[in-house]
């Protein structure tokens, strides 16, 4: 067996459905830890959130806001996968894949409940101010096992490289060639200058502008959704019955014994309900670890928030759009049927394409982020400039070559991440509930020593 | 030279200690807000002066101060005069009355430098002749002041400010220097309601200016307001923590910016 086919057979294993159900394990046990804090509290968890959307920018002291983290988490969260996963998920599922995805974010949101409150718990705080924290850190502070979260800080680093820039350029690329045909060449010069630009200022400038950027593009694409909803409005109620209805209906999908395609549906809807958030997989964690807070609890609220936005409202917008339309009904590939379900309005391919490209980008951004954290938790401050460099220079040939090897391997790395990050939050699951208990009752937070 | 505090050696007890040794000078006591003077002739009460009060009314007046720097000097020259003319047994008697009175005053705030000032509450209250002459003096003075100018003796005064402080006809005024601050607010969760919690480094400069034990007012920008106990906490550098359910009794959120007034309260 060579290489190649080593990595392919950790992929299969690392994204496989056995993994999902740890993910779904992990997550239902932090839910109980936690109270069951994504239901109980969800009236707290709006308020201490969007109702607070006011002081979005009130950060000091070189760290950055709670809004300004989460918007960073986001910008890598909110990707391609939100728009061609979901029609991917559809196509393999059916509409009921759909509910499944929901089901599979309610229980991500305890994890990245869990995940976001470790961060900022066991986050170092260095003597300018500025801060640095993710699992790495939890697990080497929290579990007392610095090898582990070296481990994690390796995963991350390297994923960063292909999942988290030459994927992102390749698709900017890719779209923008296609729709407006700009050549890879001049996405990828682009893409590299503003990179270097954005993280030359360190997180205060990426964080800057990923609140800027990120709300705007959930903004452009919601519009753009609402506007081929409105054309079509009389499919949404049936899109919604279709949902619910092939959720437990055991004929769902296409073909094949009717097990088999429950279990696909099932498959197809969890997966993306798992990896659409990347709760489990740590990496939002290392920017919400930024977040300038009082109480780690009160960052954790805006991990669940960034799951709802992500699985349940904007994964819930493409599928509606994609199943009022029916554009699914004729198959084809992702691309084809997000074509087909955009196509109804003046230029909204274009406009998708654009939406597409500003997806990728700001996961770009906030993959630079992380994958330089992780590196600077691995050799120390003095490989922040050469990882920039590293990762401007692929960002910039990102869009001009396949790069499939460095790819699959980023992509198992990514999917690597989430072991030693799982492992954290199991054996952590009592700090979590400990915290969590503290805070509502008013309990001040005492950062480990 | 004898130094101590007030605190540790209470006026009468000092006195007594001195005139059984029978000793000539001045013992100097210096509270931040005046400065008394008690002479002893060998062993006897010879004068004392307290701010504008003279005599027994200084002596009554100093017997008041809970803590203040003091220093006994027998190279001080005598006044010219003596002002009292007491028997020292007689002199000890009436002080520890007079010192029983002054401890079962509690509104009255220890930091005499504190302005006064006539509250707007309104109600009823059945005013003496000393109150009346209070009155008469309160407004933007010091205790300290209309505890040196008014005409009754000094302990009277004393408990008619205390009556009235705790009556609310009278209020304890914040120094001009101490500014309101605009915070905004974050909530908190649990039992504990009526507490505000502001910055530490916030928190220790209003201790400065205010050696009173001190609340905040806090008015919402839909025109609520409330008043709160403060208490500091880390890590919340231009923020006022509110319970939810004080935030929404303001009709405000997190996130709102708040008025926020520090206030001398009288009981602490």
């Amino acid at each position: 067996m060579n290489v190649m086919e080593w990595i392919n057979q950790i992929n299969g294993w690392v994204w496989g459905f056995e993994m999902m159900l740890v993910f779904l394990a992990v997550g239902l046990y932090l839910t109980v830890r936690s109270g069951f804090i994504q239901f109980a509290r969800i009236g707290v968890i709006f308020r201490e959130t969007l109702g607070a959307i006011r002081e979005r920018t009130l950060g000091s002291g070189g760290e950055i806001s709670p809004f300004q983290a989460t918007m960073i988490a986001m910008g890598a969260t909110i990707g391609i996968g939100n728009i061609v996963g979901v029609t991917a998920a559809i196509l393999a599922g059916g509409p009921g894949a759909i509910f499944w995805m929901w089901i599979a974010a309610l229980v991500g949101m305890a994890t990245k409940f869990a995940e976001a409150t470790l961060a900022v718990h066991f986050r170092r705080q260095f003597a300018d101010g500025s801060v640095s924290g993710g699992p790495m850190y939890y697990i080497a502070r929290g579990l007392g096992l610095p090898w582990l979260g070296g481990l994690f800080a390796v995963f991350a680093a390297v994923a960063a490289f292909g999942i988290g820039n030459v994927v992102q350029v390749s698709a900017i690329a890719g779209t923008l060639e296609t729709q407006l045909h700009i050549a890879p060449a001049w996405t990828g010069l682009l893409a590299g200058l503003v990179v270097a630009v954005v993280l030359a200022g360190g997180v205060r400038r990426i964080a800057y502008f990923a609140q800027t950027l990120v709300p705007l593009m959930i903004l452009f694409y919601l519009v753009l959704a609402v506007a081929v909803l409105a054309l079509n409005a009389a499919g949404i109620w049936p899109a919604l019955r279709s949902i619910f209805e092939s959720a437990f209906s055991l004929q769902a999908g296409f073909g094949g014994a009717v097990g088999v395609a429950t279990i696909e549906m099932i498959k197809a809807g969890v997966g993306r309900g798992i990896f659409s958030n990347e709760a489990g997989l740590g990496s939002a964690a290392i920017a919400h670890a930024q977040a300038q807070v009082d109480h780690p609890v009160r960052q954790g609220f805006w991990g669940v928030m960034e799951v709802f936005i992500d699985s349940i409202v904007i994964n819930t917008f493409t599928a509606l759009v994609i199943l009022s339309t029916g554009a699914w009904m004729a198959g084809g590939t992702p691309y084809e049927v997000l074509g087909q379900g955009f196509g109804g309005i003046v230029s909204a391919q274009t406009l998708l394409a654009v939406a597409l490209a500003l997806f990728a980008f700001t996961t770009l951004i906030s993959w630079a982020f992380y994958g330089e954290e992780s590196a600077t938790f691995l050799f120390g401050e003095g490989i922040r400039w050469p990882y920039r460099l590293a990762y401007v220079v692929m960002a910039f040939v990102g869009g001009l070559g396949s790069f499939t090897t460095l790819i699959k391997l980023s992509d198992t790395m990514n999917g690597l991440m989430a072991i030693p990050n799982l492992i954290a939050l199991l054996l952590l699951g009592g700090v979590v509930a400990r915290l969590t208990r503290g805070f509502f009752s008013g309990e001040p937070w005492t950062p480990p020593k | 030279m004898l130094k101590g505090n007030l605190s540790e050696f209470p006026l009468g007890t000092l006195i007594q200690t001195l005139a059984a040794a029978g000793r000539s000078g001045v013992l100097v006591v210096q509270p931040p807000w005046l400065e008394g003077r008690v002479a002893l002739k060998e062993g006897g009460l010879y004068a004392a002066r307290a701010g504008a009060r003279r005599g027994w009314a200084a002596l009554e007046l100093l017997a008041g101060l809970p803590r203040a720097p003091f220093v006994f000097d027998d190279t001080i020259p005598l006044p010219p005069e003596p002002n009292l003319n007491l028997p020292l047994e007689a002199a000890l008697a009436r002080m520890l009355a007079v010192g029983d009175r002054w401890s079962g005053l509690v509104h009255l705030p220890g930091d005499w430098q504190v302005e006064l000032a006539l509250s707007r509450k309104s109600g009823e209250m059945k005013l003496t002749p000393v109150m009346l002459q209070v009155l008469g003096l309160v407004e933007g003075r010091s205790i300290a002041r209309i505890l040196e100018e008014a005409e009754a003796p000094p302990v009277e005064v004393a408990e008619a400010l205390d009556r009235m402080l705790g009556e609310g006809v009278l209020e304890l005024r914040t120094p001009s220097e101490m500014r309101g601050e605009e915070l905004v607010a974050l909530s908190f969760y649990g039992k504990e309601t009526g507490v505000a919690y502001v910055d530490e480094a916030l928190h220790r400069e209003w201790q400065k200016l205010l050696p009173h034990p001190f609340g905040v007012r806090v008015r919402s920008p839909r025109g609520q307001e409330a008043f709160f106990q403060v208490r500091p906490r880390a890590d919340i550098p231009g923020r006022i923590m509110l319970h939810d359910k004080d935030l929404r009794k303001l009709r405000a959120g997190r996130g709102i910016k708040l008025s926020v007034q520090p206030e001398l309260t009288t009981v602490g």
